[in-house]
């Protein structure tokens, strides 16, 4: 049977290995556009009350 | 459906709060250092003591000023993100009432020395069961929120928010779980080195979670939204999120370095601290080049220049960390000024500027206002902190290393060179330059209460309209 310590190296490759398809995850064309909507989501909305909106101070 | 709007309520009350508090912690700090240079300043009275103060301010700055900006932007930030309400409205009327209430007896029992004696986790038990209460409560509105949001995407910001409410309700449930033996008295479960790692695991985790997380989210609204561009890399901040999530859980032991900690427990930590460097930059990174082709706007926007000072602060002390986590260099460093020095390097500098910076966008917003009262004032309050922290770090640096050094200092016969006290005639200097710094950070919180008095005087909030198509 598997001692401790193997058992702790599987452990570490098998996080390193998930970090590395994280990173293949992210960064995968497929998500390209989504992640772009993602990070324009700030932007959408109003953030002032109607009667400020289009006033210029 | 068509008359929703924001709950704004709750965060117009966090973000008056945050600047109250602000001034009442950093108070207290300027007290304490100012005791360091003149010690008869406790004029003898028990509950005037620096023992007694020190974990007033750590807490007030921590959980009531920190905790109250967290509690404010989280609670706009995911309204926005999700354009839905708040939920639960009631709930969030009480996670604002609860973690004030909490703050009040906190200022009420630690000075008069009733406290479960644990850095950052003083507070007495009937104190910590109402906190654990809130925090939860604090966790379903926030969640709440999301589950019943319009948008697809869950933002990033929200994540980092999200990790903070979870990580912080584990770590203060755990850390706190005592056997009381009266209203104020109680022991730690835990014992020896076991009791010594929770208290680091938790320790570090506060610093990780509640001071880095946390504020990572506002990072990720405030200053794409001030700087008028979406972030830099969408897909860095995912690998952000989840490397700096899962490394920084281990890293509590490097402030056991050199104790009855089992070795190889220092090592671990010692080695997770260093790797957690790539996952800070690469956060900060992400943050600063946001401001990519737009670099001209640090020029005339004060708030933006808070924010982004508060990255290379953030840069700064994340890579002093790592240094300090090294044994060898802890070897000189810890229990020194320096730890104090690089404390506030992250706290004055990446926790409350990138604060300040996120409150003077979203004040005059939450009371209808276009800008805050002056803009010259923000301008004058961001290089009164950022001289103030110069002072402040750069002389508990001197102090710290030369502590160190004189500690270690060695006759040929083997005894120590130098007493303790002949170390701590010499701090003497550097410890006047950190109060004047404190003082000049304090001052610009002053001003800083000002414009917020001045921006929000005769304002009528009005309540802002959730869009309704996404």
């Amino acid at each position: 049977m598997f001692d401790l310590d193997i058992l702790r190296s599987i452990v570490t490759v098998a996080l390193f290995c998930l970090f590395i398809a994280l990173i293949a995850w992210a960064w995968s064309k497929d998500r390209k556009e989504e992640f772009e909507e993602a990070a324009n989501l700030p932007f959408e909305g109003n953030e002032i009350s109607k009667d400020l909106q289009g006033s210029k101070k | 459906m068509s008359t929703t709007i924001y709950n704004d309520t709750v965060v117009r009350q966090f973000s008056i709060m945050t600047v109250a508090w602000g001034i009442v912690g950093m108070l207290v700090g300027v007290i304490i250092a100012a005791q360091l240079v003149w010690p008869a300043l406790n004029f003898d009275i028990p509950w005037l003591t620096y023992s007694r103060l020190r974990p007033l301010h750590t807490n007030a700055v921590i959980f009531a000023f920190g905790g109250s900006g967290l509690m404010a932007t989280s609670f706009y930030v995911v309204q926005r993100t999700c354009q839905t309400r708040l939920f639960a409205t009631g709930l969030a009327s009480f996670v604002f009432w609860g973690w004030t209430l909490v703050i009040v007896l906190a200022a009420a029992t630690l000075p008069f020395g009733f406290t479960q004696g644990s850095e950052y986790a003083e507070l007495i038990w009937p104190i910590d069961i109402l906190l654990a209460i809130v925090w939860i409560s604090y966790a379903i509105v926030f969640f709440g929120t999301i589950l019943k949001r319009k948008t697809k995407h869950i933002y990033v910001a929200n994540w980092f928010f999200g990790a903070f409410i979870i990580t912080v309700a584990i770590l203060h449930i755990v850390r706190s779980l005592v056997i009381p033996v009266s209203l104020t008295e109680s022991y730690p479960i835990y014992a020896g080195a076991t009791d010594a790692m929770v208290q680091w695991w938790y320790g570090h985790n506060a610093v990780g979670f509640f001071l880095t997380a946390g504020f990572l989210g506002m990072m990720y609204y405030f200053i794409p939204k001030q700087a008028g561009r979406p972030v830099y890399s969408y897909r860095l901040s995912i690998v952000h999120f989840w490397a700096i999530i899962s490394i920084y859980m281990w890293a509590g032991p490097h402030h056991l370095h050199y104790t009855a900690l089992p070795d190889w427990v220092q090592s671990v930590g010692m080695a997770f601290s260093m790797i957690l460097l790539a996952p800070s930059w690469g956060g900060m990174i992400n943050g600063i080049m946001t401001l990519s082709g737009a670099w001209q706007k640090l020029r005339t926007d004060p708030i933006l220049k808070f924010l982004i000072i508060s990255l290379s602060f953030y840069g700064m002390s994340t890579f002093e960390g790592p240094m300090m986590a090294i044994k060898s260099v802890n070897a000189l460093s810890h229990y020194t000024e320096w730890t104090i020095g690089h404390v506030h390097s992250g706290a004055l500098g990446w926790v409350a500027m990138i604060t300040i910076g996120s409150l003077y966008y979203l004040i005059p917003k939450l009371f209808g206002q276009q800008d805050m009262y002056s803009i010259k004032l923000i301008e004058i309050h961001f290089w009164m902190a950022t001289a103030g922290i110069v002072l402040y770090v750069t002389s508990l640096w001197i102090a710290g290393v030369m502590q160190g050094l004189m500690w270690g200092a060695i006759n040929d016969d083997g005894t120590l060179t130098y007493s303790f006290v002949e170390s701590l005639l010499r701090m003497k200097p550097f410890y006047l330059i950190r109060l004047i710094g404190g003082m000049m950070f304090l001052s610009g919180m002053f001003i800083m209460a000002y414009n917020v008095f001045k921006t929000t005087k005769n304002s009528k909030p009005v309540g802002v309209l959730v869009p309704q198509t996404v």
